[in-house]
């Protein structure tokens, strides 16, 4: 089994996942387990109405208290603030994000792992873009406004990185508290902005393909608002890094 | 230096040459023969550069994998997700 000296704290923001969140901790469960890393889930839910954080209240009971901690706020207050929020609690050195929406598959995280350490990396993202990454449950249309959105961040911005919205990601600890200090914007972009300023940071990034299963359950958000909000955004970013 | 400037920074160095040129301030031979295709140079960079990015972003988009096994392996593994939490005592609350 492949052990080391580090702790990997995997942080879950959610928002109504009440469907979803005991499947994607049971996979986290599994998949780690299996791997032999330490690590902890630290669930962070805003408030939701349909009763998530009852739910992680089980899970927390069938799983343990030192596996999956609790630090629910009370209301939705943005995805930056969720990450310094569980932060604040995590005990490991390094730290996951990954969505709660079964988008992301936690067997990757042990890819993810192994790719850091092999280079060290501040880093590592998951791709859609790249090798053997991919999506599943896109039309056409939303392949091309997706490709299209990354070409064009690509050209303005010169990431080291070839998905610059995705949000299944890992760092050095130390690593994302700065990365999150620097990002002013807020909401889908909040992502990409994140790896231009590890970029201005001189941070190292690495990159493992990952397979995107759209929303399984609920809908998924893309709409005219963030299409505008991610041009306004994209232009801030190219006339400022 | 932040990605504008270094735009602004390559265009200015397209520009100085290409203006002296077409504005009649360094005047050669060939600048005088080819003044007509000159001119048009920033034009044709610009369709190019557009015909580049139109081909890019399309062959991406055909060439963007899909992935049903994955989706399948996860319906498979919700199903079992459920009844091996259910087993240890969770209520589903759908």
């Amino acid at each position: 089994m492949p052990t080391n000296a580090h702790k990997y704290s995997i942080l879950l923001p959610t928002y109504n996942e009440r469907d979803n969140l005991p499947i994607i901790i049971w996979l986290i469960v599994k998949y780690m387990k299996a791997s032999g890393y330490e690590y902890e889930v630290i669930v962070i839910d805003d408030g939701s109405p349909d009763g998530t954080l009852d739910v992680a209240k089980d899970l927390q009971g069938i799983y343990g208290e030192d596996k999956i901690i609790l630090r629910p706020r009370g209301s939705k207050l943005g995805l930056g603030t969720a990450y310094i929020h569980g932060i604040k609690h995590a005990t490991g050195d390094f730290i996951i994000i990954i969505d709660a929406d079964l988008s992301h598959h936690p067997k990757f995280i042990p890819e993810f792992i192994e790719l850091q350490q092999k280079g060290d990396y501040d880093i590592v993202s998951g791709t859609r873009y790249a090798g053997e990454g991919g999506v599943y449950g896109w039309d056409f249309k939303r392949k091309l406004i997706s490709r299209g959105a990354n070409y064009l961040s690509q050209v303005l911005l010169r990431p080291n990185a070839s998905d610059l919205t995705g949000s299944f990601r890992l760092y050095k600890k130390d690593v994302l508290e700065k990365c999150i200090a620097s990002c002013v914007s807020k909401g889908y972009v909040f992502q990409m902005e994140m790896l231009v300023r590890a970029r201005q940071h001189g941070y190292t990034i690495a990159e493992v393909p990952i397979t995107f299963v759209d929303r399984i359950y609920g809908t998924s958000k893309l709409g005219g608002t963030e299409i505008v909000q991610f041009a306004k955004n994209l232009l801030y970013l190219f006339a400022t890094t | 230096m932040t990605n504008l400037q270094r735009w602004l920074f390559y265009a200015t160095l397209f520009a100085v040459p290409y203006l002296s040129v077409v504005l009649g301030t360094v005047q050669t031979q060939f600048t005088s023969k080819y003044l007509l295709h000159i001119q048009l140079l920033p034009l044709l960079l610009l369709v190019l550069f557009g015909l580049y990015s139109v081909w890019t972003v399309l062959y991406r988009t055909f060439t963007f994998n899909d992935c049903p096994e994955a989706a399948k392996e996860l319906q498979a593994e919700i199903l079992e997700a459920r009844k091996d939490l259910i087993a240890k005592g969770f209520r589903f609350r759908d």
